[in-house]
């Protein structure tokens, strides 16, 4: 195994790095196309805006290379908060087009102060609704993680075993589509729940 | 609905941790200690949420306070929150691009309110802990402390909360500086004093000492957390057995499986 980290200035990738180094995975961190290709693994966080996140991608020289990997489909990818929604085709934040790795849209989170329902969303919340497999495997009913989010993904648009969170509408908490995953929380600051879906998707 | 939490106080102070009481600091011990002696990564895996505080009285060095925090989280998979004596923005994006998921700032309210909003504008409002240090009085009312508990501040508790808002903080940490470190249990009737419910999640802290003290503020419904920094009465296993005291006590905390945390450890290893 060998895990990329991609590190291209968006958001801070100490807690990502935090957690890769406490379960054991050989990491390197990169922001070029060219230590891409040798990875089993690619892991991409982000926080921030959706526009600025592309452009870091595209800066980098990461948007072609990235899409290419996604089609070959050797490579394991994981998408984490922003990272998991700039896998999609197209944020309202912005209005700004994706990778396009998958078909799916992020919409903005509908706040409703009068139920309680603020946005952020922010906090532990529960994750459901998945079989307990792949990036699930060894998971109960339910597990909780922790959101920090405006925007949302509601349908990924392709098999992939959704864990689902409730925050008014339900929305995809993270996925599983084969070689292309996403998580919209940080596992990395979500205990051990956190640390077994990584290690999951490490594990295959 | 989130979570109701429980979160996790350390005093940093030229670099050694501190217990605090009364607003009074004593040493405990350096990093070594915390994690070695304290075994504080047990302590980790069975709280919501770390705060770390740099209350140095020698003047700040930020790089050994970051250093410090480095060190406490490097097991650590929660949220951080990181505060003391932030005067501007840059020690701000200091802290927060070394890793602080949040922020808690006290005297900026007073020195430069502008910092504030400007601090919630580049990273949010839920990025902006407001911290609230009361004193009750022996005529019976209750004064804003400021300036590390040193100064009385002109606003009351509820005139003060709302500035806090108003300037962009999301979240208040209410903390009685009367029960500070005395283990006798949360102030409960300053959540009254501070205008809750409010608009924003509110943090409870100060003379938390066991389960049972959590309990009666969490079952509130205007507390959303409860913070203590008491490091010996929740020694060894002592948060653990808190939590479950908690779960059995009815609240819907986060799951978690502390001793799961510890298995993980290294459990990719040569795979």
């Amino acid at each position: 195994m060998r895990a990329a980290l991609v590190n291209v200035g968006i958001g801070n990738i100490d807690s990502v790095e935090r957690a890769l180094r406490y379960l054991g995975v050989p990491y390197h961190t990169i922001s070029d196309p060219v230590a891409l290709s040798a990875a089993t693994h690619v892991v991409l966080p982000g926080v921030g805006a959706y526009r600025a996140g592309m452009e870091a991608l595209r800066a980098h020289g990461l948007v072609e290379p990235l899409r290419e990997l996604a089609e070959a489909g050797n490579t394991r990818i994981i998408g984490v908060c922003l990272g998991m929604q700039l896998l999609g085709t197209y944020s309202e934040e912005g209005d700004c087009e994706g990778l396009g790795l998958l078909p799916f849209r992020v919409e903005r989170m509908q706040a409703d102060p009068a139920a309680g329902l603020k946005v952020p969303h922010v906090g532990y919340a529960s994750v459901q609704g998945y079989r307990p497999e792949g990036l699930f495997a060894g998971f109960g009913e339910r597990a909780d993680f922790y959101f920090t989010h405006s925007y949302a993904v509601r349908d990924v648009g392709a098999p992939c075993n959704p864990g689902l969170c409730v925050h008014g509408e339900p929305f995809v908490a993270a996925f599983d589509a084969g070689s292309i995953c996403g998580a919209q929380f940080h596992p990395e600051k979500s205990q051990d729940n956190g640390l077994r879906l990584l290690k999951n998707f490490f594990s295959s | 609905m989130a979570r109701k939490r429980v979160i996790y106080t350390l005093f940093y102070a030229d670099g050694g941790f501190m217990l605090s009481r009364n607003f009074r600091l004593q040493r405990a011990g350096d990093v070594r200690w915390l994690l070695k002696n304290y075994h504080f990564e047990t302590v980790a895996s069975c709280i919501d949420e770390l705060l770390i505080v740099d209350v140095s009285r020698k003047g700040y060095d930020r790089e050994a306070f970051l250093a410090a925090v480095g060190s406490v989280v490097e097991g650590c998979f929660i949220p951080v929150a990181l505060g003391g004596g932030i005067k501007d923005f840059e020690t701000a994006a200091l802290f927060v691009e070394s890793g602080a998921d949040k922020i808690v700032v006290n005297s900026l309210f007073d020195s430069d309110p502008a910092v504030v909003r400007r601090i919630a504008d580049v990273y949010g409002s839920q990025c902006v802990i407001g911290g609230i240090d009361l004193r009750r009085t022996a005529a019976g009312t209750v004064e804003v402390l400021g300036q590390q508990g040193s100064v009385v501040l002109d606003s009351t508790p509820a005139e003060r909360v709302q500035l806090m808002l108003d300037s962009g903080a999301g979240e208040l940490l209410v903390q009685s500086v009367d029960r500070d470190g005395t283990g006798f249990g949360l102030d409960l009737d300053l959540t009254t004093v501070v205008g809750a419910p409010l608009a924003a999640p509110l943090i409870l802290c100060g003379g938390c000492g066991k389960g049972s003290h959590m309990l009666e503020a969490l079952v509130r419904p205007e507390v959303d957390a409860v913070a203590t920094a008491n490091l010996f009465n929740f020694i060894g296993d002592g948060l653990l057995k808190a939590r479950s005291e908690l779960t059995a006590g009815g609240l819907d905390l986060a799951c978690w499986n502390s001793a799961d945390v510890k298995a993980l450890r290294n459990s990719m290893v040569a795979a």
